[in-house]
């Protein structure tokens, strides 16, 4: 869009990154969208990404998500720094105030994946160590336990259980409050 | 991660169950320690004891409160510090009555036993929230027009049940209680909580002076969100001392407070007039800070017919919200209340509310966001019609409108919301000499507001916020559409709601729909030759009364993207005059988003723009460029009469001096 800001567009679009995830496929994002991951960000600041940043625990298909987050969020995280700092007009002018609900939108429609992806998001945001990922997937797995006995989360999640039935009673004469 | 795929929780490491358990309510993450070994004491290092409970309208035994007592201790008891994250939340099929009796009664109340709890007194984050389902149909009902809290709100009534200074907490966040300050907080301005960075209360009932000892000692609280709270301003006694009540024997005194004062003659009168609950006081955990008395004097009484006047200093705020917020009246016949904030360090604002007088002393040089949001006030609506106030309150309005926007001259980004956009018009030089300011920062404005087709005077608002807005880059207007007033006050819905939504409104769809419909039953609509010869394609007026012939420094230099949703009723609406108006007189124009109505339909308002923003005998300031119907974006050009040729050579002007036209997108 030729909107007012394209100069801080092109400024941005020189600090392109380059992702690599396990399987070798190549991910060009802005250094802005990137440095939502505190891994990557320290990778910039020692100024070891040029030739691209491999991510060996990332496959192709759990990066693109990723990036998918990434990107929503850092324009809202542009916004935030734009309240708070001085800013430029570019930045500023981008920010829609119906974003954040948008945003809210957005997070709700990203978690709609299957539990083998979630996990995968959870694993991806902890190694790349992207805090708003992680705590948003968390909390769906958290939320999917709710109102839920043992012996159906045991089976929700193919847990193994190895407690000998003398050592479940114990702990459950422990906790006896928890299943009251 | 290879050969992580399957469906399996045991995949994760330890950290990251612990952080999933840090969201789990409390009897669920309890119960994971029978999982499996691995799993065992697991929940207990999770950090966060989240202590849910659903109370059923036939189970409010003592027994079942006790069992919720005992399983919330056992519970904070096991957790291992650091303890971050403390929550409560009762929930219920019953009423609010059933909540308030669950956390009021035994000895000591449930609250009282949990929230001075050692663990709930060392968290980061401290969030309770009480709801019942009549709470929420208030909340979320969506026929029920927004309106400020009009009596006290929150079912839990206590005293004191926080604690009084935390050297951890960084998130207060409180929904549904009120009067949780009164008693706790010292009378020394000193940093009780050195870390309290956000506030947050929704449906709360809290006394001015608590809020602000609060706001005294928390000298890093940055956001403040207060909705639909009632400010509460009677004191409880008036006295400016400061003394302990009598202490249970055995009770440790924790250092950081001030020393006893004498008790004055008058206190067990006093106490007999504002007791204490009885059940609150005796037990009381060693650790919880003695419970002391603050009062503080009345506020002057009113002067006159002077209204109330709610006075907040928030020394740390950046980020406030106010929205729905109520005052308790000093006087049952006043109308309306007065507002006072002191926020040196303020950058966002948002207010939800009526016009009411309104003042920040000391505003920051460099605001950032500021969002005003005018409700109609259903009360007055009469006084529209009435022929003998009608001009009275139409002055009043105007100026609460403009005394209280411009308290804000030195934001950048400014929405204002206003019931009637023709309400904030002031007309006339001497009008606008007394009414206007100037908002020279202002780089984005966005306006929104009920708009009727037969008022000229909307567009002497715009033209009044023009003039106000010297640098504006980005401007958004929504014109609502109301039927004309007469008809207006009949319908008891629209009367309350003057401006609906037009994304939502079932009723603009359908006409859309319609409209769109005619438009393409004709034949040769989508030929764009003759996209004119419908209702839609016809040439508009192109005089704005009030706004054409006027020069505005932001047209001439620096308005570069141009909102405009309507919705779209006749070819000579302001909203087509205004497509127009900007098009011919915005000089660095670069951009226009249109919205007439449905996002899906906007075909049907780009089959006739062409038309809209270029009159057929050539006297327009614009001629088109280019159209892409795929992404129904048109390029205009501002040089009419230079030939086709001459601007694509002229490299300066081409860039310069052509706009596109989008459909808006939201």
């Amino acid at each position: 869009m030729a909107s007012a800001g394209s100069g801080d567009e092109k400024a941005a679009a020189a600090a392109m990154i380059t992702l690599i995830s396990s399987d070798n496929e190549k991910f060009e994002v802005t250094e802005a969208t990137a440095t939502l991951s505190q891994t990557i960000r320290h990778m910039i600041e020692d100024g070891c990404t040029d030739g691209g940043v491999p991510l060996p625990n990332v496959t192709s298909k759990i990066l693109a998500r990723v990036i998918e987050y990434c990107k929503k969020h850092a324009t809202a995280a542009a916004g935030e720094e734009g309240s708070s700092s001085s800013f430029s007009d570019a930045a500023f002018l981008e920010v829609d105030r119906a974003f954040l609900e948008e945003l809210e939108e957005f997070d709700d429609a990203f978690l709609e994946v299957d539990r083998a992806t979630l996990f995968d998001l959870i694993l991806a945001a902890n190694y790349l160590d992207i805090k708003g990922l992680l705590n948003l997937t968390c909390q769906k797995v958290a939320d999917s336990v709710k109102g839920k006995t043992p012996e159906q989360i045991r089976e929700m999640y193919n847990i193994v259980n190895d407690l000998t039935p003398e050592e479940e009673a114990e702990i459950r004469r422990e906790t006896q409050w928890a299943f009251e | 991660m290879d050969g992580v795929g399957e469906d399996n929780l045991s995949a994760l490491s330890d950290d990251l169950l612990r952080r999933i358990l840090h969201f789990v309510p409390f009897k669920e993450a309890s119960s994971t320690s029978v999982l499996s070994r691995r799993w065992r004491s697991l929940w207990r290092s999770s950090g966060a004891v989240n202590l849910d409970v659903r109370i059923r309208q036939g189970r409010l035994g003592g027994s079942h409160r006790d069992a919720f007592v005992r399983a919330a201790e056992a519970a904070l008891a096991a957790a291992e510090p650091p303890v971050t994250r403390f929550t409560l939340r009762v929930d219920t099929d019953g009423d609010e009555s059933v909540i308030e009796q669950f956390l009021h009664s035994g000895c000591p109340g449930v609250a009282t036993a949990l929230f001075s709890h050692p663990v709930a007194l060392c968290a980061e984050e401290f969030r309770i929230a009480a709801a019942s389902p009549s709470r929420r149909e208030v909340l979320c009902y969506p026929e029920v027009p927004e309106s400020e809290i009009k009596q006290p709100v929150g079912v839990y009534y206590c005293f004191g049940f926080l604690p009084s200074s935390s050297k951890t907490l960084r998130v207060l966040d409180i929904t549904n209680f009120r009067d949780f300050f009164t008693f706790t907080l010292p009378s020394t301005p000193a940093a009780f909580f050195p870390r309290l960075a956000t506030l947050r209360l929704l449906m709360c009932s809290v006394h001015t002076w608590e809020l602000q000892a609060l706001f005294d000692a928390a000298p890093e609280l940055a956001t403040v969100h207060l909705e639909s709270v009632f400010f509460r301003v009677c004191p409880l006694v008036r006295a400016p001392r400061t003394y302990y009540v009598p202490q249970p024997p055995g009770m440790r005194m924790p250092l950081p407070f001030p020393p006893a004062m004498p008790l004055p003659p008058n206190f067990n009168a006093l106490i007999r007039l504002f007791p204490p609950a009885p059940q609150l006081l005796p037990p009381v955990r060693p650790l919880l800070p003695p419970p002391f008395f603050h009062y503080q004097p009345p506020p002057p009484p009113p002067q006159g017919s002077q209204a109330a006047r709610l006075r907040l200093r928030c020394p740390a705020a950046t980020d406030l919200v106010l929205e729905l917020c109520g005052f308790e009246k000093q006087q049952s016949d006043s109308d309306g209340w007065a507002m006072e904030i002191d926020a040196p360090r303020l950058r966002s604002f948002r207010y939800k509310g009526l016009a009411r007088r309104f003042l920040l002393t000391s505003p920051a040089p460099d605001m950032a966001r500021v969002d005003l949001h005018f409700l109609h006030d259903a009360s007055k609506h009469f006084l529209r019609f009435d022929t003998k106030c009608k001009d009275e309150y139409k002055h009043e309005m105007q100026a609460l409108f403009w005394k209280f926007v411009r308290n804000f001259a030195c934001a950048r980004d400014l929405k204002l919301s206003v019931p009637y956009l023709k309400d904030i018009a002031a007309v006339g030089k001497a009008r606008q000499a007394e009414l206007l300011c100037a908002f020279p920062n202002v780089v984005r404005l966005e306006l929104e507001g009920a708009h009727s087709l037969k008022s000229t005077t909307t567009a002497v608002a715009i033209a009044n916020l023009l003039h106000c807005c010297p640098v504006v880059r980005d401007l958004r207007l929504n014109l609502k559409s109301v039927p004309s007033d007469s008809n207006m006050y009949s319908g008891r819905h629209q009367h309350q709601r003057p401006a609906p939504d037009n994304s939502r409104s079932g009723d603009d769809y359908s006409k859309s729909v319609g409209r769109f419909m005619r438009l393409s039953s004709k034949p040769a609509t989508f030929k764009d030759d003759d996209s004119g010869e419908g209702k839609y394609g016809e040439v508009p007026a192109a005089d704005i009364p009030g706004l054409s012939g006027c020069s505005f420094a932001c047209l001439q230099s620096s308005l570069r993207r141009v909102s405009l949703r309507f919705r779209l009723d006749t070819p000579s609406c302001l909203g087509v005059r205004l497509l127009k108006f900007f098009a011919d007189n915005a000089m660095v124009l670069e951009e226009m988003h249109v919205d007439t109505g449905n996002r899906r339909l906007h075909e049907h308002m780009n089959l006739s723009l062409e038309r809209w923003i270029i009159a057929p005998d050539g006297s327009s300031g614009a001629c088109l460029k280019r159209k892409n119907l795929t992404d129904s974006s048109w390029e205009f050009s501002k040089f009419p009469r230079l030939s086709e040729d001459s601007i694509t050579t002229d490299l300066t002007r081409s860039t310069t001096g052509s706009f596109t036209v989008l459909p808006l997108q939201r």
